[in-house]
């Protein structure tokens, strides 16, 4: 276990060294603030303006990093021939994928904490509340970026990074789609449709599950078993990309 | 085999066959065929090759990098995929490339953290390492900055962290300077000398002639020889080169003689037999001459190397 957590910091240590973070995280907390001027725009309910656009802030820098940096991971140390003195060392391969993943992780986590606390803060500069519901809304933002970091890792498996990152891309707009596709089944005559929308939205990752943000706008109670099937649900998914990734990893030749 | 001699085997390779698929079409490409290699315990086992003829490829079989298409490793009487075995090798790259991002010394901390030091241990070693390979001031200077013999002697600090018995060194010496592959050299020595067991790769022939207890040489995928130098090289000698003085006639002394140059008084002798040295030797005191030199001329590990890859090269020529 020490070695996973020795490969997930210095994942963690290699991002936040990384001058385009910086730039990306920098921009967005930049965003994230101007939300105070633009709740000027609003009609009522400036707080929601702010939580909105703040949350689809979030929502975007945390896809990009999720997507960009997930996609180098395992790649890059492959192209770089860093991955020579770590495999060759006394770890398997799927502990040293586990440590890159976490890593990412921690990333995400560090950073989302950044642009929470700084949402929150400007919301309640502008109207003296501190709606602290939001905080779910952005943890389930984090199972979903825990979820597209395994289907990149899993594409940077065997392919290269542009192609990862458009394949992921993909994914993340079908998985968001899969809620529609559920109600296109519902209506479609056809069989042949019904049967391949029926497959489609079974064995693609429902990514709007992790989707509070027009809660979070709104608030309302949200029960118990949502939190901990969602949380299940990231969980598993995740499980299964990374699951794929290291049986494709665990066969590679590192020419 | 006896009980003794399979203690002594750290490394074994039987029948080692690589094949990669290159291309659209998946052309094979044979980068070592039926490879049988041993290492014993406390050498220094020199692996050498020209360039592409698969040293690298049998040094990353044997790690787990890639996987042999046929043939087996054992590593310490077992298979080299048990990932446990690894906490007893160390090794080091071909050109090697770490995280740029971190400084020595953090890099020493990770990496041993990956040979799972505790954590007393881990500073302790990692300034100790970095003072044997001479970067003791570097420790805080991140590795971008490095040269590549800095990268290179770093390479070596972490392929000793947690105390490997064997290290396997992937063309060490390439691309350092004259002094930078001595201190290289050194190194291996003293390794040797504190009981590990050494296997590296290199082009370089006077390196291998100057540290090696055993060699062997590989082109084209295949070994070509393997054994200690004397093996390899045999001991008896090539020729004779003998300078002496005081003779006026040659011809009184010609009849075993391959070439002669005088100079004045002194005449250079070449004999390409050395058997005919005791009559040389005393037709020319017969004759009243002094014998001043008397050089015998080995085979060289260069002649040994250029003729096999010559003759492989030619074959191969021919096979095509």
């Amino acid at each position: 276990m020490s070695r996973i957590i020795a490969i997930a910091w210095n994942t963690f240590r290699e991002a936040v060294r990384d001058k385009i973070l910086y730039n990306l995280l920098i921009f967005c907390l930049l965003l994230i603030g101007s939300t105070v001027f633009l709740q000027e725009l609003a009609i009522g309910f400036p707080e929601r303006v702010m939580m909105d656009m703040g949350l689809a802030f979030i929502s975007v820098f945390g896809t990009l990093i999720a997507i960009f940096i997930g996609v180098g991971l395992v790649y890059k140390e492959i192209d770089r021939r860093t991955i020579y003195t770590i495999v060759s060392k006394p770890i398997p391969r799927y502990r040293f994928l586990l440590g890159k993943f976490l890593g990412l992780q921690l990333t995400l986590l560090v950073n989302l904490v950044l642009m929470t606390v700084l949402l929150l803060t400007a919301i309640y500069l502008a109207v003296d509340e501190t709606p602290w519901h939001i905080i779910l809304a952005v943890a389930f933002l984090l199972l979903e970026f825990m979820v597209l970091t395994s289907i990149a890792m899993m594409f940077s498996t065997f392919t290269s990074p542009t192609l990862s990152a458009l394949f992921t891309l993909s994914f993340w707009v079908v998985g968001h789609l899969v809620g529609d596709m559920r109600h296109f089944v519902l209506q479609a005559k056809e069989a042949t449709v019904i049967k391949t929308f029926a497959v489609l939205t079974r064995s693609l990752p429902d990514l709007d599950r992790f989707n509070l943000k027009s809660w979070a706008s709104y608030g309302g109670p949200v029960d118990h078993s949502v939190i901990i099937y969602t949380i299940i649900l990231g969980l598993l998914y995740s499980a299964f990309f990374l699951g794929v990734a290291a049986l494709i990893f665990q066969r590679r030749d590192f020419k | 085999m006896d009980g003794t001699a399979v203690s002594q085997t750290v490394l074994e390779v039987k029948n080692l066959t690589k094949v990669f698929r290159v291309g659209f079409w998946g052309k094979k490409i044979w980068a070592v065929r039926d490879l049988d290699i041993d290492v014993r315990r406390n050498e220094i086992f020199g692996f050498l090759g020209p360039n592409g003829a698969g040293k690298t490829t049998t040094i990353k079989a044997i790690l787990g990098l890639i996987y042999p298409t046929r043939g087996k490793i054992r590593l310490f009487g077992k298979p080299h995929s048990d990932v446990k075995i690894r906490s007893r090798i160390g090794f080091l790259p071909e050109n090697p490339y770490f995280y740029d991002y971190l400084s020595a010394g953090e890099f020493m901390h990770f990496y041993g953290q990956l040979v799972n030091l505790p954590r007393s241990e881990k500073y302790e070693k990692s300034k100790e390492l970095l003072k044997l390979v001479g970067l003791e001031d570097a420790a805080g200077i991140q590795l971008r900055k490095f040269s590549k013999g800095m990268l290179q002697r770093l390479g070596l600090a972490q392929a000793l962290l947690g105390d490997p018995e064997l290290i396997i060194l992937d063309e060490p010496m390439s691309g350092l300077d004259p002094i930078g592959r001595k201190e290289i050299r050194d190194l291996i020595l003293r390794m040797k000398e504190n009981g590990k067991t050494v296997f590296f790769s290199t082009h370089i022939l006077p390196d291998v002639e100057m540290i090696c207890d055993r060699v062997g040489i590989i082109h084209s995928g295949r070994l070509s020889a393997v054994g200690t130098l004397s093996e390899i090289l045999g001991s008896s000698l090539e020729g004779v080169e003998v300078t002496v003085s005081g003779i006026t006639d040659e011809k009184a002394i010609d009849s075993v003689i391959s070439r002669i140059v005088r100079q004045g008084d002194i005449l250079h002798i070449a004999l390409d037999d050395p058997n005919n040295l005791d009559g040389l030797l005393r037709k020319v005191l017969d004759q009243g001459g002094k014998i001043i030199e008397v050089f015998g001329h080995r085979r060289s590990l260069e002649d040994y190397f250029l003729e096999a890859v010559g003759e492989e090269h030619d074959d191969s020529e021919v096979e095509q």
